[in-house]
């Protein structure tokens, strides 16, 4: 498979830079569009053991509303029994193939997901205060390691806060509207656009 | 001479900052901190607007939200609104406002002859008038429009910027005041998230419009150390500017902030307001109450204000809002106006005091020289533009009036009590009960987590609100899960002696004179229109707003609600309780339509959504048009091309070479696990067990009621795993069917759900030379009749990119659906674009795909119609005999598989003209509507085929009358076309084109 191939559909519309109500050094909201190697929705995590991904250096399973790291790997809820898999760097057929040799025989499943979602990071001062003006749940309580599945503005997304950054995950149809969307909103604040992750 | 009526010293403004201003197009002068009411007093203007009705001369009443009057429009083109308060509007440099509601001008208003004809325009004239002819209606609303009403709306579209925030806090105190400030205060301190909103541009509420001292001190030294104290504080949030406009289930207050209404334009990327929809676990209501007048003969001319507002323009803007003043009261508050006003300069020469008891001794202190009228009140005002005198006579009772003395001034400050700001409180479902004492309603009893503190309790002692508030915040915060420790002092306040409010509503006319007394001064209601209504029998609160308009409009009745419900309790012969109060409904105040709709226009309206390829289709000419949420290419067309022919060349063109359309809306579901082949077998009419690997198999899905519901195909990807695909507007509604039976009707069944509709692109190569353009391109898989046959399914690579293969046709050509993961979507798009050159490979769209649907007999949407069962559209052979599937039971209804249902039949234009869609059946071409129909289209085209109109139709009993000539008529477009039954498969019935 070639990665040149690949390509976001943000790709004419993404245009590093900075933006916006700019008025210092960094401005207040950063935009990163994350590709990430490999994404897969594991079903059926309730059937097998907290053990199961050790291999990928996920020594437990994660519980409501929250991510675990490996090695190289991030396994975040999205959903009673549900998991989303993600890696930066392990291509999905070899993500795909281990992780389902480590499943192998339970009831638990993974589909890939890899090419499904718009993937941004959101990060800056002003990153929650971007977010609450299409979130509806309380930004200010998440913290690092926190899942949600909830709206901003009118897309279903799943945020995941990686340490002072949200990465919002999106279906990849709707990955243009929610990036207009951004934009739109974070004008405010002043925003920069960095280069692809 | 320049600002005429302001005060050399005094007032919260900045005199350094002098701003220029206009009204009605002549300029002012205020300063740094003027409202527009303050400015233009200043200036000594007094007449600002008309009356809604009979367009009478009305001046500034009040100085915040409850201001019925001084109505403006402000701004001009894109930016004009109208119907702001002027005492609510902050003067900036270079303001424009208008008056409304006049012509040709404010004081030359022809409207105004609706005052004369006054005695003919009562309560409800218009019910009664203007109903004949019924035909004229129209032409009497446009004159009526003209004559009463508001300011105008704006033509052009908004030049503003709206948003909306969602908030989260532990205790919201709304209410910036004594009691809201000691209540944040606590809270804050206690360790919970406060936010504290008001509606001004300062805090303190009522402090700012008097001299109160607070240890000793002016108050306002101490709101403003309360309010540093609070934005020091990181778990407190201090938004002035903020009216909470709506308190809704669960504690959730929606709130508008005005983020740059104060200036000339919003800076660059600046919201003008935003809307805060905010969560609280606990609530204080620290709303205040807000004066309410007496009614009187002549209550509205310019010049009759609110103690309480004539006392805020004195002590906050140093501005006189007469010369000559005297104070009309039933309680004690409306003394200290008078000391106010000597302050700063203003002349008051009398006390018009109703009650026949001394006022208490606090009230008292503040009286000075002026002359005391214990026991009178005031029965009349003189004046044309402004009152010149007023009319004092002794008060027996509620009903007589003894003698009378003229008293010359040019303000009259009329303080009639105190209402409770319950709105909020009674937003949030809960009960009011009527308070004897102080003449109001007061919360009786709450349903949702929130305290009240302050005036808004119909305490109006100041020391009292300091320490309801403070508790208030405490006990918040505590139930929020806060008990850090308080160490707020409580600012100690002077202990007034006060004696009681007397309960006066209306004052009586003098014998022999007319006047009218105003109930609601914006909607000319008066206590004749109420009493009027009550004899023609609108008894209830409800019917009696209604008719008379009491307490409609932009001030929603704060300052007439309570003497409207005490007037109909009069003339009804009851307590005010039994009569009870009218409803309070969001918002508080008006708002902005521009903050509700915040950033939802343009595209930001509904989400839009793309296929990968959406860019390709832009750069290479797609019409892109909106298919549900969907954005597709509707077709492509070269040069000087229009698009109908585009249309017809891209159908001919799969017809006779070969064609590629994007098919990435598909819906698109993954289902893994050992028993989803059962699982398709009762979620399917069909069988499913016997399907191979490396096979698909079109299903179709009833609903539980046995209409269809939907179709698609549905591969064996490998023993455990099957991808289904289903039609693009159900692909949600598919996937939540089946989660639902998956999770809550066979939990045993060993099924797991994805949906892969954005994993997977999809794009159909259809057309006879299409299996020469696959091969050409793709590798590790032959796509030959042997390695995949009709109906078959290979995995293989183009140009290195993994491709799922399909071999299915929607356009009944030899067809291939090429499935590939979305990020490469593009990519082998190209590829099969590039490689198809040789066969002269084009791109077709929904149009062109429609088309060859059609022509072709496939159902989708338009068909699946939610009326129609699979017997209808002709799978009714499909449907399994031996085992159960969802809506198998009710499918069997008699009433479904009776005769006489619409079936699925082709038509035939039999003359040149497209036929309708949406057209109905008819066998008489003259019969006059109604006419009875047999059936109605439910697709149309041009056939390229053919080279006809043809279409699809649900005809009763259809496939009876094949060859049977009919017409299908539609009375919406008057078009009326002779057609033909005929077979709903036009192109190929046996499919030999599919299968080569």
């Amino acid at each position: 498979m070639s990665d040149s191939k690949s390509r976001s559909v943000l790709q004419n519309h993404y245009k590093p830079g900075d933006y916006g109500a700019v008025t210092g050094a960094n401005p207040g909201v950063q935009f990163r569009e994350r590709r990430v190697a490999s994404l897969f929705q594991v079903n059926g995590l309730r059937s097998i053991d907290a053990e199961v991904f050790q291999s990928l250096g996920v020594s437990q399973l994660p519980t409501n509303n929250k991510s675990v790291s490996g090695d190289d790997v991030v396994l975040m809820w999205n959903g009673p029994g549900m998991a989303l898999l993600e890696s930066e760097i392990q291509p999905s057929k070899v993500l795909g193939s281990e992780v389902r040799s480590l499943l192998g025989s339970t009831e638990a499943t993974a589909t890939d997901l890899s090419s499904a979602r718009t993937i941004l990071r959101v990060s800056g001062d002003d990153v929650r205060e971007f977010l609450k003006k299409g979130c509806p749940v309380n930004v200010d309580a998440l913290g690092n390691n926190d899942v949600v599945s909830t709206l901003l503005g009118h897309s279903s997304v799943t945020i995941h806060c990686v340490d002072t950054s949200f990465d919002i995950y999106i279906l990849q149809s709707f990955g243009l509207d929610l990036w207009h969307w951004c934009q739109h909103n974070a004008r405010e604040f002043g925003y920069r656009v960095e280069t692809v992750l | 001479m320049a600002q005429s009526h302001r005060y050399a010293y005094g007032g919260q403004i900045d005199r350094t900052q002098e701003l220029k201003f206009t009204f009605d197009g002549k300029q002012f002068t205020g300063y740094q901190g003027d409202t527009l009411a303050s400015a233009l007093l200043a200036n000594g203007v007094r007449l600002i607007g008309r009356s809604f009705k009979y367009h009478r001369r009305r001046g500034i009443f009040g100085i915040g939200i409850e201001e019925p009057s001084s109505l403006v429009t402000l701004r001009k083109g894109s930016r004009t609104e109208p119907n702001l308060r002027a005492t609510e509007v902050e003067l900036f440099d270079g303001l424009e406002a208008n008056s409304q509601n006049r012509w040709p001008t404010l004081r030359f208003d022809i409207g105004a002859l609706a005052n004369l004809a006054s005695p003919m325009l009562p309560a409800g004239f218009y019910y009664k008038t203007f109903m004949w002819p019924s035909s004229r209606w129209m032409f009497y609303e446009h004159w009526i429009r003209k004559a009463a009403g508001l300011g105008h709306s704006p033509t052009e579209n908004d030049a503003d910027n709206y948003s909306r925030r969602f908030d989260f806090c532990d205790v919201l105190v709304v209410g910036g005041g004594p009691a809201g400030l000691c209540a944040a205060l606590a809270a804050g301190q206690a360790g919970a998230k406060v936010m504290l909103v008001d509606e001004t541009a300062r805090f303190g509420g009522q402090l700012a419009y008097d001299n109160s001292l607070l240890n000793g001190t002016p108050a306002m030294d101490w709101v403003n150390q309360a309010v540093e104290q609070l934005d020091a504080m990181a778990n407190v949030q201090v938004l002035a500017r903020t009216t909470a406009a709506g308190y809704y289930d669960q504690n959730l207050i929606v709130a508008v902030e005005r983020i740059s209404d104060h200036l000339p334009v919003p800076a660059d990327f600046q919201d003008r307001q935003r809307l805060r929809l905010i969560r609280a676990a606990q609530v204080v209501l620290a709303c205040g109450a807000i004066e309410r007048p007496i009614a009187f003969g002549g209550n509205d001319k310019p010049g009759v204000m609110l103690a309480s507002a004539v006392r805020g323009y004195a002590t906050q803007f140093a501005v006189q809002a007469g010369k000559r003043a005297v104070v009309f009261t039933n309680n004690d508050s409306a003394y200290s106006t008078v000391s106010a006003l000597r302050n700063i300069g203003v002349e008051v020469v009398a006390v018009v005091d109703c009650r026949s008891e001394s006022a208490g001794e606090t009230a008292l202190s503040h009286l000075g020289n002026a002359r005391l009228m214990q026991g009178y009140a005031v029965t009349g005002t003189s004046g044309k533009g402004k009152i010149r005198s007023i009319e004092v006579s002794r008060l027996l009772d509620e009903e007589t009036i003894l003698g009378s003395e003229r008293i010359n001034c040019d303000v009259l400050c009329v303080s009639g009590g105190w209402n409770p700001t319950i709105h909020l409180f009674s937003q949030a479902q809960g009960m009011l009960r009527f308070d004897d004492h102080i003449g109001s309603f007061v919360a009786a009893e709450q349903k949702q987590n929130l305290r009240l503190a302050g005036s808004i309790n119909g305490d109006f002692e100041l020391s009292d609100c300091l320490e309801q508030g403070h508790r208030a915040g405490i006990e918040a915060a505590r139930e929020a899960g806060f008990s850090g420790s308080v160490d707020a002092e409580l600012p100690v306040a002077e202990q007034a002696k006060t004696s009681p409010t007397k309960c006066i509503w209306n004052v009586p006319i003098p014998a022999k004179k007319h006047a009218k007394q105003f109930v609601d001064i914006q909607n000319d209601v008066t206590v004749n229109d109420l009493e009027l209504a009550v004899r023609e029998g609108y008894i209830s609160v409800e019917h009696l707003k209604r008719y008379t308009t009491l307490g409609m409009g932009t001030d929603q009745g704060r300052s007439s609600n309570v003497i409207g419900l005490a007037n109909l309790a009069r003339v009804r012969g009851e307590d005010i309780p039994a009569v009870g109060h009218t409803t309070f409904r969001p918002p508080f105040t008006p708002m902005c339509l521009g903050t509700i709709a915040a950033d939802e226009h343009g595209e930001h309206m509904t989400p839009l959504r793309r296929t990968p390829l959406h860019d390709w289709h832009v750069e290479n000419n797609g019409i892109m048009q909106n298919s549900g949420v969907w954005q597709r290419a509707a077709c492509y067309p070269r040069t000087g091309e229009q698009i109908a022919d585009a249309i017809v060349r891209e159908t001919r063109h799969v017809r006779s070479k070969v064609g590629l359309v994007d098919v990435s809306t598909l819906g698109k579901i993954e289902l893994q696990g050992r028993d989803v082949a059962e699982f398709l077998e009762r979620v399917y009419i069909n069988r499913w067990k016997s399907l191979q690997i490396g096979r698909c198999r079109y299903g179709l899905m009833l609903r539980e009621d046995g209409i269809v519901f939907d179709d698609g195909t549905t591969t064996r990807v490998a023993e455990n795993e099957y991808y289904m695909t289903t039609t693009t507007g159900n692909a949600g509604p598919v996937m939540e069917h089946l989660e639902f039976y998956s999770q809550t009707v066979w939990p045993d069944l060993h099924v797991h759900l994805t949906s892969v509709s954005d994993q997977w692109s999809g794009m159909a190569l259809a057309g006879p030379l299409s299996r020469d353009v696959l091969a050409a391109v793709v590798r590790h898989t032959g796509v030959d009749n042997e390695s995949l046959p009709y109906m078959g399914y290979v995995e293989g690579e183009i140009e290195g990119v993994p491709v799922r293969i399909f071999r299915v046709s929607f356009s009944g050509e030899l067809g291939f659906e090429i499935h590939t993961p979305s990020e490469f979507a593009v990519a082998v798009w190209e590829d099969l674009l590039a490689a198809g050159q040789r066969w002269e490979i084009a791109p077709y769209g929904l149009e062109a795909l429609t088309v060859l649907r059609i022509e072709k007999g496939h159902v989708v949407a338009a068909e699946l119609d939610g009326t129609t069962t699979a017997a209808d559209l002709g799978f009714g052979r499909m449907m399994k005999k031996d085992s159960d599937f969802v809506g198998m039971r009710l499918a069997q209804r008699s009433g479904l598989t009776a005769t006489g249902r619409l079936c699925l039949v082709g038509i035939v234009a039999t003359e040149d003209r497209p036929i309708p869609k949406g057209a109905q059946i008819v066998e008489r071409s003259d019969d006059a509507p109604p006419a009875s129909t047999i059936g109605h289209v439910t697709s149309s085209c041009f056939s390229p085929h053919l080279n006809k109109e043809i279409a699809l139709a649900l005809i009763r009993d259809g496939d009876q009358l094949l060859g049977k000539k009919v017409y299908a008529a539609s009375p919406l477009t008057g078009r009326n076309v002779a057609v033909e039954i005929a077979h709903h498969i036009f192109f190929d019935p046996t499919g030999e084109r599919t299968r080569v």
